[in-house]
């Protein structure tokens, strides 16, 4: 892949890079598993909760792989297009856990359909 | 419960850098300090590889 996907001037789909910080990434992580879980749980419910003040979320993925432009993304499917767009533009001015959100427009649409080579 | 009530066990947003508060996050993100993974950091500097050491020959 090149990574030079064209950037939609519509979507419903919203990407935030790099947001969730997976605690099992640090090599001096010494949190079991049942901890690592409840540390994404808690992340899902206060970004999910929070991405539905701006519209009906239909589906919310956070990215698990390590590579520089996937690692801790979160795509999140609006219901409209509108909602998408009024997210980015306002994500975008707001920080989340000590770091400013990195928001845009993504052109997933079918998260199952949602790779590339 | 309303989802938008719905009580949440984090508190992570709109929590600015430490050092940072007073600055709008487009700010913030123009400073380069906080670049997303791949960019390099404004400030960074690249290192040429440096030149192979030469062996230690003992004799």
């Amino acid at each position: 892949c090149s990574r030079k996907h064209v950037k939609p001037t519509f979507s419903q789909t919203i990407l935030c890079s790099n947001i969730y910080q997976n605690p099992a990434h640090d090599t001096n992580c010494t949190m079991t598993e049942d901890e690592i879980q409840s540390h994404f749980d808690d992340f899902y419910e206060d970004f999910f909760t929070e991405l539905c003040k701006y519209g009906e979320v239909e589906e919310m993925h956070v990215c698990d792989n390590v590579g520089d432009h996937l690692i801790g993304n979160v795509y999140a499917r609006f219901r409209y297009e509108e909602d998408a767009q009024r997210a980015v533009d306002n994500l975008n001015q707001r920080f989340y856990a000590g770091r400013p959100i990195y928001a845009e427009l993504s052109p997933v649409t079918d998260f199952r359909e949602a790779c590339c080579r | 419960t309303p989802i938008n009530k719905r009580p949440r066990k984090l508190n992570n947003w709109d929590v600015p850098p430490p050092g940072y508060e007073g600055m709008t996050s487009e700010q913030v993100k123009a400073t380069g300090h906080f670049p997303l993974p791949g960019q390099a950091a404004v400030g960074a500097t690249i290192k040429p590889p440096s030149a192979p050491e030469t062996p230690l020959i003992h004799i």
